[in-house]
């Protein structure tokens, strides 16, 4: 128990500090705090309409909070200082969050005020659209806006939009793209990102658990279980692979690979596959839509490198029972009828052949030599010429580097902006 | 015994429940029809009326003939458009309101320094590329070249045109083209022996004057963006081209037109600067003289009228302020009489009405009468809630209670009822018939019901004449700003068949700018935000208040016809509006007419019908005409860099040399449709289908008129080519169309057939260009029915719609295709 005049000390240095947390509270509702005012003009308006909501949502709730504790703290009796104390505490917290939240944000527009890279990012931000928008829109769904933005790492992820952020009172206004700087050469994983917004939005994921569940489980004890663990990934994967073709597939394969013990690795609760089964399956999704073809190199060449052999005796036996069904598998994401889709498969929502090798030869020929930097096949075609650049760099490494220019012609102009 | 004037008075008097009120047709019940509407007989004359063939003929002179050359090489659209963009910009930037007292002539000072600071940079950058291309060319006499030699010597000049706006890389970039225009001409004159000055190579000389002619052109744009009246840009035109022309100065037929232009159409801005600069080639130094005359009398005549616009805006404030201190019944008329000639003088058309003060006694004592029940507190609030039914968002002023701002609201509604029926009343009674009081009634009584109509909610307005049917708003200018904004911002599906049937400027279909600017094909949400013009109007403007703190970026999701008081009522969409640096152009806005209004939002009372020639621009808007611009839901549609040109097909009727040029520009997703099929090995059959597309769904939109850029050059001396096109224009029968239009398309036929692989690699070239689109040039030589087109372009000889105009074969004709929007 305080005296009166250690709680009077007391209350005068919540006070006092709560001025404190108000004037930080303050400056993070500052739009101008948060980005530079060129990053804010980087996003298109309802983007930014809509983030700026949330921030300051997000600000205003910490606010609100804050005043009642003022107001508390003026008509306070000496009996509530530990309570107010504990509020005091509440608020710091809440003011961290909220923080967490807003420098989230901040960190990512700051990597969209330079160029080329804003460029690119925003060319991801299209890609993502188009790519949601062909599959929510008929459906009858609201399509997220898009925000990319560049990071450090190997892979991409994505926070989904609608989800609780950092403090805990606003949902993500935006699917937030993260992408890798190298997997902007080819950046296909913006399309696996996508495929988990989409998932979520849809309920596939859900439904793709239970039906691999069911489906696998006639095989030996575990399989079922584990790939029916990796659904959403698994979703993820299935349209890259219908919006993009081989190109997402091998772009996957350079993101895994890695020695023996990263292209076996099993981690209990991670919904990632095994990184062998992942390639693999992408090799069966071609095999499957699109019969022979370059696929097949690849997968001799993954399989030589890292044979069965060089895994755990637990996970070579389920690698091994996995590979028997990945055909079955491929049938499952690709083929079955979903009632998340319409009762439609995602092959009838998004068709593969308009990236097969075929199709995109016709294409190559459509778009004549001029086709990547022209705004109509660049803003039209988008993902195709994704799909094939990608293909392109999936022949030899001259190829890949014509096809790494070529994609990023059509990113720069299709993330183009006039400063204002 | 009654006179014939105590019978008019009578008749008068019982007439007085006409008003478009629904109070007062409720009190009277008396609801007889009116007469209909008579049309302004300015609009059906023929303009010819004064005008003889042998009185105005010209002189033909070999310096005629040289001035004449002169201008034709010069001519090109594009400076047109280039400075009503750069104008449309400097009115933006220099958009300031009139601050509470503030003298009209100290704001326009703001405003001038504001403007100069920006077009003094312009042209700083403007003369430094010209004296680029003088430096680099003098000492070389270009007279001896070849017309293909020197083009490809110019060509290797490139100004440095990029890092500006977009409106100053367009206007630097025409006036590039324009000197080369002007050293070519200049060179072709030298080789005809006809030189201006003596020992000085003529390009040089002309570039020098070029040169020296940007801060005169710049200076003219400033007065025009920041003054915004109709100024006589023409009459020094005219004059000076008088001299070689040998003519008579007299009123065009555009001139005499009844329609009030909302500012000055900066297009002429480049018609006086292609005069001085042929003036200077054919004349040399004697020619100075006569600009500084002309000039100077122009400076003198238009410097009265300049502050025009900003002494209506410190009258209307007066006006506002006397009726919110008015009490119920109390007589209105010497608020009204002050506010009317201030009226009068902002439009170009009132301006001749000012000095007759009977008539502007007349108008204010039967405008007042109208008015009045509709003084005082109480009316004033009850007006405003009306207003506020109809969807304006009452915004209380500092320090003022809600009565004030009630009286101010209802205030400003009178108040743009009452500049609503004087700007009708000047369009629609020709001048001469002003005298005649029984007209002015007439006429002011119907411009009365009109502006009611359109400012007062329909709760207060006769039922047969509201405007909407369900869409109910009024029409409210934002404060500070010199446009009116509809109250209701309706959310409609544009499905592509309606945007097909619908023409933007120029008759383009807006389909085809959803699709060649914004990528879109199918059906669509948009928010369609209404707009109507008023003297000062400039689309620039607009864009930058909606784009100003408080417009669009800080505006919540607006409900789909959530009201609209303030210039910020864009939806939570994707702006189609573009911001506040780039220029609004002819995809950002379109034309309400009545139509269009019907198509639309299935409310034709909304749009309003106006002359060809304000369908052409968004730059160029007569007062009282509605416009739109789209918003676009949701994200997924190009951002302003990203959107392209839409096509344009442009015609050259040369009388004098019987050629006729046709420039097809196929727009990026066009030119990338026509170039796949050629690299598909289409059959000609399918290729030619898709390069005549540009003219079939021209013609679907446009049963009423043709709108595509059409030039004539003319075998008269007497005329400019800009009269005597917009009289082709105006009087080209279907028939008529047609036939050129087979013309183009035959040649294209005969071409495909005839080197069908040589086209494709052409073709193919030009789109895999980093240029957007492609522009197709046809040269027809020979054609027949360039008779007919003579006729019309004679000032006596219409043409008949059943005029044998059949015969559509062409003699010999040329046809390339080229990157990009070529002249």
């Amino acid at each position: 128990m305080l005296s009166d005049s250690v709680a009077r000390s007391v209350l005068a240095e919540l006070e006092r500090q709560l001025e404190h947390w108000r004037l930080a509270t303050l400056r993070l509702a500052d739009p101008a705090g948060v980005a530079s005012q060129d990053a804010w003009q980087s996003l298109e308006h309802y983007l930014g309409v809509s983030l700026r909501a949330s921030l300051a949502a997000a600000t205003s709730d910490l606010s609100r909070r804050i005043d009642a504790l003022a107001m508390a703290l003026r008509n306070a009796t000496l009996q509530e200082t530990p309570r107010l104390r504990r509020d005091l505490l509440a608020v710091r917290r809440h003011y961290m969050r909220t923080e967490t939240t807003v420098d989230f944000f901040a960190d990512a527009l700051a990597t969209r005020s330079t160029e080329p890279l804003g460029s690119w990012l925003r060319a991801c931000d299209h890609l993502a659209t188009r790519a949601m928008t062909e599959v929510l829109e008929p459906l009858g769904k609201q399509v997220p806006a898009a925000l990319t933005f560049a990071d450090k790492g190997a892979g991409a992820a994505i926070w989904k939009m609608g989800l609780r952020l950092w403090d805990g009172s606003v949902r993500n206004p935006v699917a937030a793209i993260r992408m890798s700087r190298h997997g902007l050469l080819r950046p296909t994983a913006v399309l696996h990102e996508v495929g988990h917004q989409i998932s979520h939005v849809l309920g596939w994921n859900e439904q793709v658990r239970v039906t691999l569940d069911a489906t696998l489980r006639s095989q030996p004890s575990g399989i079922a279980a584990m790939w029916s663990s990796w659904s959403s990934e698994l979703a993820g994967d299935a349209f890259a692979f219908v919006f993009a073709g081989y190109g997402a597939v091998s772009a996957l394969h350079d993101v895994v690979d890695g020695d023996a013990a990263s292209a076996f690795a099993l981690i209990p609760g991670d919904p990632h596959p095994i990184p062998h089964l992942r390639v693999l399956l992408g090799t069966a999704m071609c095999r499957c839509a699109y019969g022979n073809g370059r696929w097949d190199r690849l997968s001799e060449a993954w399989r030589g490198t890292h044979p069965t052999s060089h895994a755990d005796a637990d996970v070579r036996r389920l690698v091994e029972l996995s590979e028997l069904v990945l055909d079955g598998i491929v049938e499952v994401l690709l083929y079955r009828r979903y009632h998340a889709f319409g009762d439609r498969a995602l092959v009838e929502l998004v068709d593969p052949q308009r990236v097969s090798p075929t199709a995109l030869d016709a294409l190559e020929r459509d778009v004549g030599s001029g086709g990547f930097h022209s705004r109509h096949w660049v803003w039209d075609e988008a993902i195709r010429l994704l799909a094939l650049t990608s293909y392109r760099t999936t022949r030899d490494a001259a190829s890949l580097r014509e096809g790494v220019l070529q994609q990023d012609t059509v990113m720069r102009r299709l993330g183009i902006r006039r400063a204002a | 015994m009654t006179d014939g004037r105590e019978q008019l008075n009578g008749s008068s008097a019982l007439w007085a429940s006409e008003s478009p009120f629904l109070s007062d047709g409720g009190a009277g019940g008396a609801h007889t029809a009116t007469a209909p509407r008579q049309e302004s007989f300015a609009l059906d004359s023929p303009f010819l009326s004064g005008f003889s063939a042998n009185g105005r003929a010209g002189v033909r002179t070999p310096q005629g003939e040289a001035f004449r050359d002169m201008l034709e090489a010069l001519h090109d659209e594009s400076l047109g458009e280039a400075l009503a963009a750069v104008a449309d910009e400097t009115a933006a930037l220099s958009e300031t309101p009139l601050f509470e007292g503030e003298a009209p002539a100290l704001h326009r000072h703001r405003q001038q320094q504001i403007a100069q600071a920006y077009l003094d940079q312009l042209g700083t950058r403007a003369q430094s590329a010209l004296q680029h291309l003088r430096d680099g060319t003098a000492g070389k006499d270009l007279s001896g070249m070849s017309e293909a030699g020197l083009s490809e010597y110019l060509e290797g000049f490139t100004p440095d045109v990029t890092g500006g706006s977009p409106a100053a890389e367009q206007f630097l970039g025409s006036l590039w083209k324009r000197a080369k225009n002007a050293i070519g001409a200049a060179a072709r004159l030298a080789r005809k022996g006809i030189t201006a000055v003596a020992g000085m190579l003529p390009h040089t000389w002309l570039l020098n004057k070029l040169i020296g002619l940007v801060p005169m052109l710049l200076k003219r744009v400033l007065r025009l963006a920041i003054d915004r009246l109709p100024v006589t840009l023409q009459p020094i035109a005219k004059q000076l081209a008088a001299r070689f022309l040998k003519t008579e100065v007299s009123e065009s037929e555009d001139e005499a037109d009844s329609e009030e232009g909302a500012s000055a159409d900066a297009r002429m801005l480049a018609t006086e600067f292609d005069t001085l600069v042929a003036g200077y080639a054919v004349e040399g130094e004697e020619f100075d003289r006569a600009v500084n005359m002309e000039a100077m009398m122009e400076d003198r005549t238009s410097a009265s009228a300049r502050d025009a616009l900003r002494d209506l805006d410190a009258a209307r404030s007066v006006f506002v302020a006397r009726l919110a201190r008015s009490d119920e019944g109390e007589d209105p008329m010497p608020a009204v009489e002050q506010f009317v000639p201030v009226i009068l003088a902002a439009l170009k058309l009132g301006v001749r009405i000012i000095g007759r003060p009977k008539i502007v006694r007349f108008l204010s004592g039967h405008l007042a009468r109208l008015i009045r029940p509709y003084i005082g507190p109480d009316n004033a609030r009850t007006l405003s809630g009306a207003l506020v039914d109809a969807g304006l968002k009452l915004v209380q002023l500092e320090a003022e209670s809600e009565a004030d701002a009630a009286s101010r609201v209802a205030g400003e509604t009178i108040a743009s009822t009452l500049e609503d029926t004087v700007a009708r009343l000047a369009q629609t009674l020709p001048a001469s018939e002003w005298e005649s009081e029984t007209m002015l009634e007439a006429y002011s009584r119907d411009a009365l019901e009109s502006a009611v109509a359109a400012n007062f909610p329909d709760n207060t307005v006769r039922t047969e004449l509201h405007e909407a049917g369900e869409l109910k708003g009024v029409w409210r200018r934002p404060r500070g700003q010199r446009y009116k904004m509809y109250t209701r911002v309706p959310s409609i599906v544009l499905t592509p068949q309606i945007a097909r049937a619908i023409p933007s400027f120029r008759g383009v279909p807006l389909r085809s700018i959803l699709r060649d600017r914004y990528g879109i094909v199918g059906p669509i949400r948009v928010h369609v935000h209404l707009y109507e013009a008023v003297p000062g109007t400039m689309p620039g403007a607009i864009t930058r208040a909606e784009s100003q703190p408080g417009g669009p970026e800080s505006t919540a999701p607006t409900p789909s016809s959530a009201p609209a008081d303030a210039p910020s009522t864009a939806g939570p969409g994707t702006t189609a509006g573009v911001p506040a640096a780039e220029s609004a152009n002819e995809s950002e806005f379109h034309p309400l007419t009545e139509a269009t209004a019907g198509l639309l939002l299935r409310e034709p009372g909304l749009g309003r019908n106006v002359p060809d020639r304000f369908l052409e621009t968004p730059h160029s808007l007569a007062v009282g005409q509605r416009f739109y611009r789209l918003s676009i839901e949701g994200g997924g549609t190009r951002s302003p860099a990203q959107r392209g040109r839409t096509r344009h097909v442009r015609a050259h009727f040369d009388l004098r040399r019987g050629v006729v040029s046709v420039r097809i520009f196929y727009s990026e997703a066009a030119a990338q449709e026509i170039a796949q099929a050629f690299r598909r090995k289409a059959p000609p059959g399918v290729l030619l289908n898709l390069f005549r597309r540009v003219f079939a769904s021209h013609d679907r939109v446009q049963a009423e008129g043709e709108l595509d850029a059409l030039r004539v050059s003319s075998e008269s001396e007497a005329e400019s080519a800009d009269e005597v096109s917009r009289r082709v224009r105006r009087r080209m029968t279907g028939s008529l169309r047609r036939v050129w239009q087979q013309s183009v398309v035959k040649v294209i036929a005969s071409e495909l057939e005839r080197r069908y692989e040589q086209l494709a690699a052409q073709f193919d070239a030009a789109a895999n260009a980093r240029a957007d689109g492609v522009t197709v040039r046809i040269t027809l030589r020979g054609v027949p029915w360039l008779a007919a087109v003579r006729r019309l372009a004679s000032r006596t000889g219409a043409m008949h719609e059943d005029e044998d105009t059949t015969r559509e074969s062409v003699a010999t004709h040329e046809m390339e295709a080229l990157p990009g929007y070529s002249a």
